[in-house]
């Protein structure tokens, strides 16, 4: 293809981005290598996704260097990127100094140390669950290990309780996947949308405004809900994080306000629930269709120093998570200017496939090094929980594999996906 | 070889401790240290620490001959 044609194309690319479909995954690294070539400081004109607070009109980063520069430099880009359901959630929308102090609060409970000392719990429930879905021949692997492997680990550790688990997926299935390709969460979005009166648009779909209703009236269950239990373990502490915040300082100077503390529970939710479920569903898809890559990880993974690359790897090859960032001051950036108010988005499974910060960037090298992937993020917003993360995938993908070295993605049953801060919803195996 | 960690650099990725623990401790606070004594590092971990500079995501370690 000549220059000027691929320029063409990336610019046609430009201006469709939407990530927020299962669509876009068929081509989505083909197209982000396509637009690094040739417009690495791209203008997209999506739609955007309003109810997400992403008002379109924005850019789209696609270079590692870029990125990380972004992530830094947080007084030009900030957090703040999107709409809230009530205020900006704590600590990932707020940007520094305030940034700072939710998570000097907040670190001391996921250092390595700490998750270190989880890890026999977390090999006793992984078993256990693997035991139960292994009964089978064929199974969802989301469904019985994915989802609730680091869901239910994460409840027992913030403090909400397990019987409402089933409650606490659906609002976050409702309020993240309404539209992305996941199936449960558009059905759920669509009876939210039908117990708001609200009618459907000529595809069958909830239109615009009626999706802000949705988030709206979800958001504020799920707030409510937060509220009855900061309550409950005010008047009786137990052994969670959220016995551990009620009683916090700000800066050692005050305790935690209401909102604050509803805040913080309510981005700890969205964290903690879909974030490794979404990455063990990739990666296990990805050894489903290429067994000598799953072979390979097999061989390695009694070795304790190639199992942590290894899973360094997976994590910078099989990235989730799209990063936008708010412009709070016009500025000049590599040559283009950007406006008060723009949006730059840079995903990280864009600077996580760059050629110039990753030698064959598009193929899974369990001992690569250097990686210095971003696929936890980069700068002072780096994730939270990543070093429970670490664990719970190198726990499940150890366990699972001593006990299935061989499987493969079930033939009639197509694995369901969904795009956005992406994922396998659903991913039936067969035993091989 | 002398190593050390700038700490307006560190975002407390941790990949540091996981490749070198002996050499690089993890404070309450969320971010790295050397264990102080160890700044001259000594000749049997000097791979793990050169392995630590080189995959540390925010370049925040330094090493000098
Ligand atoms: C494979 C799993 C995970 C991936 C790929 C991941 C990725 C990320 C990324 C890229 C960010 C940066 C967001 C930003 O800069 O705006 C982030 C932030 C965050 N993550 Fe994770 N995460 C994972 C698991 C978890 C888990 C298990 C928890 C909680 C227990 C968690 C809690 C958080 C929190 C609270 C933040 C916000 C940090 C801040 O803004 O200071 N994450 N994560
Ligand atoms: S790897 Fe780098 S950023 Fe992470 S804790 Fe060590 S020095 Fe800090």
């Amino acid at each position: 293809m000549g220059r000027s044609r691929r320029l063409n194309k990336a610019v046609s690319a430009a201006r469709e981005y939407d990530p927020y479909t299962s669509e876009w995954l068929k081509h989505e690294f083909e197209t982000y290598a396509l637009l690094r070539e040739e417009l690495p400081i791209a203008r997209v004109e999506s739609r955007g996704r309003p109810e997400r607070g992403d008002t379109g009109g924005s850019w789209l980063l696609t270079r590692y260097d870029d990125a990380c520069s972004i992530l830094s430099h947080t007084e030009t880009y900030s957090s703040q990127a999107s709409s809230y359901p009530e205020r900006p959630w704590i600590p990932q929308a707020i940007d520094p100094p305030a940034h700072t102090a939710y998570r000097r609060i907040l670190n001391k409970w996921f250092t390595p140390d700490a998750m270190t000392a989880m890890e026999p719990h977390l090999e006793q429930y992984a078993g256990e669950l693997l035991d139960r879905m292994l009964e089978k021949d064929e199974f969802d692997f989301v469904a019985d290990f994915a989802d609730p492997f680091p869901t239910v680990i994460f409840c027992e550790l913030f403090g909400f309780p397990l019987e409402d688990y089933a409650q606490l997926m659906d609002w976050k299935n409702t309020l993240m996947h309404s539209s992305d390709g996941h199936s449960r969460g558009r059905a759920l979005a669509l009876a939210k949308a039908e117990e708001l009166g609200i009618e459907r648009d000529a595809d069958g779909g909830i239109p615009q405004d009626g999706l802000m209703q949705v988030f709206g009236s979800t958001g504020a269950s799920i707030y409510a809900y937060f509220g009855e239990l900061l309550e409950k373990r005010r008047k009786e502490p137990q052994h969670d994080m959220i016995s551990q915040l009620v009683v916090s300082q700000y800066e050692g100077e005050r305790p935690l306000t209401q909102e604050e503390l509803l805040d913080t529970l309510f981005l700890m939710f969205m964290a903690g629930l879909d974030t490794v479920a979404s990455a063990l569903g990739l990666i296990v898809k990805g050894f489903a269709e290429q067994p000598e890559k799953r072979r390979e990880f097999i061989e390695l993974m009694d070795d304790p120093r190639r199992l942590m690359l290894a899973v360094e790897e997976l994590v910078r090859y099989h990235s989730i998570v799209l990063l936008p960032r708010r412009v709070t001051r016009a500025v000049e950036f590599e040559g283009v200017r950007f406006h008060t108010e723009d949006q730059v988005n840079c995903p990280t499974m864009a600077a996580n496939r760059d050629p110039e910060q990753f030698e064959n960037p598009d193929e899974l090298i369990f001992d690569r090094v250097p990686n210095r992937h971003m696929g936890f993020g980069h700068g002072p917003h780096r994730c939270l929980g990543l070093h429970l993360a670490r664990r719970e995938l190198r726990i499940a993908l150890v366990l699972l594999h001593r006990r299935l070295p061989d499987y493969e993605v079930h033939p009639d049953r197509k694995p369901e996906l969904f795009g956005g801060m992406k994922g396998a919803s659903s991913l039936w195996l067969r035993k091989a | 070889m002398h190593v050390k960690i700038i700490a307006e650099r560190c975002q407390g990725h941790g990949m540091c401790n996981m490749v070198c623990p002996s050499v690089f401790k993890y404070d309450d606070d969320g971010f790295g240290y050397v264990v102080p004594g160890l700044e001259q590092v000594p000749a049997n971990l000097a791979d793990d620490v050169r392995l630590a500079e080189i995959q540390c995501p925010e370049r925040a370690i330094v090493i000098a001959q």
